[in-house]
């Protein structure tokens, strides 16, 4: 730890609470969905037995560790026991610091848990993040995950061959709820964290130091050697086989979900009161009752944190058990006509989305939440915001809305698709998580690092001085990001360093674009020419949607300041069959793949915002998790069909089928060439092959409320 | 397609920010170009902004390619 001055913030004691009171409802479901797999109980007894038992257990995750007391890492303990007091635990668990400079730390055992820290922890941490820290390990302990973390890390990173006595038993679904069961329970235990510290921000500056980022200076001074000799001796008086350690410890964070997704759990979990009621002393207290307290409710609250896992993961188990349904929960009726749609967003885009849907869906009926008066020619308005997640739950439930089409990001980011799809029902966009592709900038660029996609080299910063210091050492002209939702306004180009400067302390310093502006991101600025290219994929296939260019400026000629979009067309000509091949491969396949490892699988519409340099080469400028506004406005009118039947697949979770295009050919003078869009099916191209057909649109923007004079009908006379 | 626009007894208000789209279909990029202005410059409200260059770069793709 960097200081060794304790905290004087005072921070109340919780006497007797029990981790019923904080447990994230999906943890609790998800241990008990590993429960109920057949062979689970017989593996965790034989592992035990494997592993020693206890005592084993304590061995293998000791084996090159100090104990923390009060001469080894003396302030170190010292923040466990008050973390202990904090949460009135009798029993001091022992904890051990283990030298691996991959950032961890655990909570192992069976009857008797204790906790191990890395040392690369104690070197990134300062006091307040590391009583987080701590606490979020007494989470595990008292919530009796150290069993079942030790046996998930165990069957996960020991081959199968290693294992021989487990062979009758089935082991692949074991570990594959082990997995998601792992990640569900760090939830829990980072609400433990923050009821531990009591600090926010340090719950916040944890989850980024775990994504990156050391400071000094480091733990010189606090070994003591006589302590460190007689725990050695303990180790060496064990003759078991103790080597997969290493490969144990420094795996470790592949069972984390991702670090964005857990600090966005913990604020909408502290956005619900919870937090505060239970620093009131609302909470249950230990006793006989928490021990049997029943899982009834779990099940139907987890959904939201199950939805964005793919079919046949525990999380969709736990849902067709809770409904005695097949697979894929409520599918859409054989008939179209019968057909329920709810269009959510009342831009643009939503009335471009539902005129697309009309033209598939005939007979359906279409619903817009809030919509506007153009959608309202089509389909039926409901007066619900899109960010009002619960009241959206409601109306698909009352109209029986067998497919939700989730327009904006806000809704995405809030998890309105993870609460529908907990409910069984079919939803078009992504999940919270998939959705901080485009909900934090810093995530989407931690993404495309480790996929491989090209992007602009950039750094993220939540200090002021370092992102300062950044700027001064890197070459003009750079671009500074907003990491969060800022509509569109959040990128600043910044052709000087002053201005980047400048636009730093704007975010960092004075709190523009506020918590969307607490992360920043330094990029050095790409030339070349934008464009942007929208798939829809269910995680795995994707299928193009026509090339648009946007103008984000005010005024002619792209000058002036940026606005959240003045106009698109589509098709453009530098959207080349082949660049479009090249990014599908180059960009979109890899960032799925990527996404899903990351514990945050895609689907929906992905957008991915490309600068095409003078070489012809496509890099990433930034990724979007649904349809664009206006780009919605000039894609969809290029299509002939097909967008329902593929929007309800994919919601679905199967492939997305394909979008029946109508052929285009850019008119040029050096004579008439075509190509057919990629997804262009052959009734599309029969029907239209002698068209050509290019897009524009224009968007007005208005200062003031004024009375429009002129009917809104143009655009559908000029279609042809 | 309304972005931001309200219907009060029949009469359509914008309420400020982007309020009205114009989206045009044609069979070359000029004339859905040209349409889609040509249908934003009928429509008349106090305080109306559009840019009258949207597709700018593919006109001059176009035209550079003479």
């Amino acid at each position: 730890m960097s200081t060794s001055v304790p905290s004087t913030r005072p921070r109340r004691t919780l006497p007797e609470i029990a981790a019923v009171s904080w447990e994230h409802p999906a943890d609790r479901a998800a241990l008990q969905a590993m429960r109920a797999i057949p062979g689970f109980d017989e593996a965790v007894r034989k592992i035990v037995a494997i592993l020693g038992g206890e005592r084993g257990i304590r061995l293998l995750f000791q084996a090159n560790a100090v104990k923390a007391g009060p001469a080894q890492f003396p302030t170190l303990y010292s923040t466990h026991v008050e973390v202990c007091t904090t949460f009135d635990w009798p029993k001091v668990p022992e904890l051990f610091v283990t030298q691996t400079p991959i950032f961890n730390a655990g909570a192992y055992g069976v009857d008797d848990p204790f906790i191990v820290l890395h040392s690369a922890a104690l070197e990134m941490l300062d006091d307040e993040e590391m009583r987080a820290l701590i606490a979020h390990e007494m989470g595990h302990v008292m919530s009796g995950h150290a069993l079942y973390r030790t046996i998930a890390e165990i069957l996960l990173l020991v081959s199968f061959s290693a294992l021989p006595i487990l062979a009758g038993i089935a082991l692949l679904p074991i570990r594959l709820a082990l997995l998601e069961w792992m990640r569900k329970s760090e939830l829990s235990s980072d609400r433990a964290g923050l009821l531990g510290s009591q600090d926010p921000l340090a719950s916040q500056r944890l989850f980024m130091k775990m994504s990156g980022g050391v400071r000094p200076p480091n733990v010189v001074g606090q070994l003591n050697l006589d302590a460190f000799m007689a725990q050695a001796q303990e180790y060496s008086q064990s003759n078991e086989g103790l080597d997969v350690i290493y490969k144990i410890l420094n795996t470790l964070a592949l069972t984390h979900p991702m670090h964005t997704v857990r600090a966005g759990e913990l604020q909408q979990w502290m956005a619900t009161g919870e937090y505060d009621r239970i620093l009131r002393g609302e909470y249950t207290k230990r006793g006989p009752e928490t021990a049997s307290r029943p899982l009834r409710d779990d099940f139907a609250e987890a959904g939201s944190h199950y939805a964005r896992e793919t079919p046949g993961d525990a999380g969709s188990r736990c849902r067709r058990r809770q409904e005695g349904s097949e697979p894929g929960g409520r599918g859409l009726p054989e008939s179209a006509g019968e057909m329920r749609v709810l269009v959510v967003g009342g831009g643009g885009r939503e009335h471009a989305l539902c005129w697309a849907l009309r033209h598939d869906l005939p007979s359906a009926d279409i619903y817009c939440a809030p919509g506007n008066p153009g959608t309202a020619e089509i389909a039926t308005n409901l007066e619900i915001s899109a960010t009002d997640i619960d009241r959206l739950a409601d109306a698909a439930d009352a109209y029986g809305v067998d497919l939700t089409v989730i327009g904006p990001e806000q809704p995405l980011a809030l998890g309105l698709a993870d609460r529908l799809r907990a409910e069984g029902r079919s939803v078009f966009g992504p999940g919270a998580a998939g959705a901080a592709i485009e909900a934090s900038k810093a995530f989407a660029k931690e993404v495309m690092k480790k996929a491989g996609v090209p992007t602009a080299a950039s750094r993220s910063f939540d200090r002021l001085d370092e992102a300062l210091q950044y700027v001064d050492s890197h070459a003009e002209p750079l671009v500074v990001k907003a990491s969060g939702l800022a509509g569109g306004k959040g990128a600043v180009v910044c052709a000087t360093r002053a201005d980047a400067r400048s636009a730093v302390r704007t975010m960092l310093g004075e709190g523009r674009f506020g918590l969307a502006g607490r992360v920043v991101v330094i990029e050095e600025f790409m030339e070349g020419e934008e464009l942007s290219l929208l798939a829809i994929t269910d995680g795995h296939g994707v299928e193009l949607l026509p090339a648009a260019q946007d103008h984000k400026r005010l005024g002619e000629g792209d000058d002036g300041p940026n606005t959240g979009g003045m106009g698109a067309y589509s098709p453009v000509s530098i959207g080349t069959p082949a660049l479009l091949e090249r990014v599908q491969h180059e960009v979109l396949l890899p960032t799925l793949q990527q996404l899903a490892r990351e514990g945050a699988p895609f689907s929906g519409v992905l957008y991915a915002g490309l600068m095409i340099g003078p070489d012809g080469s496509p890099r990433v400028v930034e990724f979007n998790c649904r349809f664009g506004d206006p780009e919605a406005q000039v894609i969809l009118p290029l299509l002939a069909g097909g967008l329902a039947e593929c929007m309800a697949s994919v919601a679905r979770g199967q492939a997305p089928t394909a979008l029946v295009s109508r052929a285009w050919t850019l008119r040029r003078h050096d004579g008439p060439r075509r190509s057919r869009l990629p997804g262009c099916s052959s009734e599309g191209s029969r029907n239209h092959d002698s068209r050509i057909a290019s897009f524009g649109s224009n968007r007005f923007s208005c200062r003031h409320a004024r009375v429009m004079k002129t009917a809104l009908c143009e655009w559908r006379e000029v279609e042809c | 397609m309304p972005a931001r626009a309200r219907d009060e007894d029949g009469t359509l208000r914008v309420a400020g920010g982007r309020v009205l789209n114009v989206t045009a279909v044609a069979s070359s990029f000029e004339e859905a170009q040209a349409k889609s202005r040509e249908a934003a410059e009928a429509i008349q409200f106090d305080g109306k902004v559009f840019r009258r260059d949207i597709g700018w770069r593919e006109a001059a793709r176009l035209t550079s390619r003479v």
